[in-house]
């Protein structure tokens, strides 16, 4: 419990502080309206700026403690772990970097050795899509496709992904880049070839999405993680292709450690998806029984609006900035993707399911289908986090809870 | 309970929509919908759910549930559980591919083995406005469309051509089955039920999709094709119960 009380002090500390004097300001200046008008905008403006300058100092604290932990001659992995628990700072693209890289057991955490390893791995990988695809380059994914013959398997593996590639995270621009759909269709593309058992499944582009987002963010001027929707066409075009391909490697690597947990979310009959759809029930039948109830009712399964939550790692449900702080934490645990993730889906149901209570089945599934999340704020995702992990601690060995 | 669904319709319809990767299922459904394209729609993974009304000629109201499926080959077994119960089906493909075009024999192949005998299907080849890249001429696909005893027509949710009469058609489709046909007794697909519940069901509990014993674990069999017996008094129709059961 020890991570949660943090937590919630934490938080106390800063942002739900800040948020209660806020509204509590807001009220107070509503109800007093036009004659302290004045005097109350210059006040909260005194407040709002205090409030301001605490949360900054609190970051600036945080990012010491980052500086210092990726310093150490062998980073203590454990205390990265807590640290990266409640989000990686956004504002030096390398420890966002750095953190994933290592805690998911790519990068080696003696220093001494950090540089030669990658550089290993990252040949190891130019060489794999080199054998792949012939020579290296970003140029078009047209050219990219005819350098190679492809046996039959291959060319419907390569069909489906050309066609996911186009479509993963079209919001961002830079997807739409040759550079970047060259990168994507060779990682999975590789990823594919090196995992015949499961194959290509569609959602495994969404997870390798977020990877290289933030592997860029390395090579561009403007490195807050915070502003990647910033990053621009152009701003693609001018990073070094040494520099692309080391992206485009490290997401490889990454990307393949992070599905080797979750290789069975893919394999034929997807029984890992169906595993945590049937926790997630049962969590919520211990939660909140009535809801559970009131969707055998509407003959609603989890299987009909769940599926997408737990496949696509709530990829669809939330933005890029809230999956990327979202996956600080699951980085952070020991079986994050595997495990922590269930609980995230279910709290996440326990968060609507007040609001599911009133609905029929075709407006239930039509909420279910696309919960309002986007409205979020870090806050809102810190609370979702938090009432997982408090759930994980009350059942993650209540083993026959989950017995079929 | 207190539902705030108060539409009001005589008949409730369910649809899936099946057909192979990126033929464009999803913008279809979103342009009959809202009528809108999107060139930036994402993948669909596993179901996706939308709904729509529409008037008859002789004026009742029917209203389409319909289920958008992922294409992809791997979510084919949670896919077909949603064929169960349904009383239509549009199966696309791409007229720019062939071979999308030649895989309709598989998804028919899919819907003889999981869905009901008597559905309705509607071949529909999407993307006629991309001209200069048509692989499936017109005349193949209505002559096959002809042998098999399918609907036919060609749409392009990019530029909006057919895709309403493509859902209307296959909404009429059906309608004309229901009105040809005399009421059968309770088991048969014309069955009633309120607004509460949905036609047919996809699989029931969740961990036995994982086998093959799927088609075993459906709930409401007989639930297909949804009649409302008590047309435009909107209190009585507010009914909780599963009448057809």
């Amino acid at each position: 419990m020890k991570k949660l009380f943090n937590f919630i002090k934490n938080r106390k500390d800063d942002s739900q502080f800040d948020e209660e004097q806020k509204h509590g300001e807001e009220d107070k200046q509503y109800d007093e309206d036009s004659t302290k008008d004045k005097d109350s905008h210059s006040d909260e403006n005194s407040r709002e700026a205090k409030l301001e300058e605490i949360k900054r100092s609190q970051l600036d604290k945080k990012i010491k403690k980052f500086q210092n932990v990726l310093s150490q001659k062998i980073i203590d992995l454990d205390q990265l772990k807590t640290l990266s628990w409640n989000g990686i700072p956004s504002t030096n693209a390398s420890f966002r970097c750095d953190t994933w890289r290592l805690l998911l057991d790519y990068q080696p955490n003696d220093q001494e050795i950090v540089s030669e390893t990658i550089k290993r791995k990252r040949e190891e990988y130019t060489d794999m899509i080199e054998h792949y695809f012939g020579l290296i380059g970003f140029d078009s994914v047209q050219e990219l496709l005819s350098k190679k013959e492809m046996s039959q398997y291959e060319q419907k593996a390569m069909k489906q992904i050309k066609i996911d590639v186009y479509r993963t995270q079209p919001e961002y621009k830079i997807f739409a880049t040759s550079q970047v759909q060259v990168m994507l269709i060779r990682i999975l593309f590789s990823w594919t070839m090196r995992h015949p058992a499961s194959g290509y499944v569609q959602g495994i582009n969404d997870l390798a999405a977020p990877l290289i987002l933030v592997f860029l963010t390395e090579h561009i001027n403007h490195p807050n993680q915070d502003n990647i929707y910033e990053i621009n066409e152009k701003e693609i075009e001018e990073i070094d292709p040494e520099l692309l391909i080391q992206v485009e490697a490290d997401t490889f690597w990454c990307l393949s450690k992070l599905v080797d947990d979750i290789q069975d979310n893919y394999t034929e009959l997807q029984p890992g998806v169906h595993k945590i759809l049937n926790k997630m029930k049962k969590l919520i039948e211990q939660k909140d029984a009535e809801a559970l109830e009131h969707l055998n009712q509407l003959d609603i399964n989890f299987m009909d609006f769940a599926y997408r939550w737990v496949s696509c790692y709530l990829t669809r449900e939330f933005n890029t900035i809230q999956t990327i702080r979202l996956w600080d934490t699951y980085f952070a645990e020991d079986e994050g993707f595997s495990q922590f993730h269930c609980y995230v889906c279910a709290a996440l149901f326990l968060q609507f399911s007040k609001d599911l209570k009133n609905l029929a089945f075709q407006e239930a599934m039509l909420f279910l289908q696309n919960l309002p999340t986007s409205k979020w704020n870090d806050d809102d995702l810190n609370i979702l986090i938090a009432k997982s992990y408090e759930m994980k601690q009350l059942y993650h060995y209540n083993t026959h809870l989950y017995q079929n | 309970m207190a539902t705030r669904d108060e539409e009001v319709y005589d008949y409730l319809f369910k649809v899936v929509m099946i057909g192979d990767s990126g033929v464009g299922k999803s913008n279809l459904l979103m342009r009959y919908t809202k009528g809108d394209f999107n060139i930036e729609s994402k993948t669909t993974i596993g179901v996706e759910f939308a709904t729509k009304s529409i008037k008859t000629q002789d004026k009742k109201v029917i209203k389409a549930q319909i289920w958008d499926t992922a294409g992809q080959e791997r979510y084919r077994a949670i896919t077909n559980a949603y064929y169960r119960g349904a009383v239509g089906a549009l199966l696309v493909y791409d007229v720019t591919s062939m071979q999308s075009f030649q895989h309709v024999a598989n998804w028919l192949k899919e819907l003889k083995q999981y869905a009901d005998s008597n559905i309705v299907i509607l071949l529909v080849g999407n993307k006629t406005d991309l001209k200069d890249k048509r692989e499936v001429k017109k005349e193949d696909a209505a002559q096959y469309a002809d042998q098999h005893s399918l609907a036919f027509i060609e749409t392009s949710a990019l530029d909006c051509s057919n895709v309403d009469l493509a859902f209307d058609r296959i909404i009429n489709e059906i309608y004309k089955v229901i009105s040809t046909n005399p009421q059968e007794d309770e088991d048969s697909q014309y069955s009633r039920q309120s607004d509460k519940t949905k036609t047919g069901g996809a699989q029931g509990d969740d961990s036995k999709t994982q086998g093959s014993t799927k088609a075993s674990s459906v709930k409401q069999p007989g639930v297909k094709l949804t009649q409302n017996p008590d047309t435009k008094q909107s209190d009585k129709k507010k009914k909780k119960s599963k009448c057809c059961e």
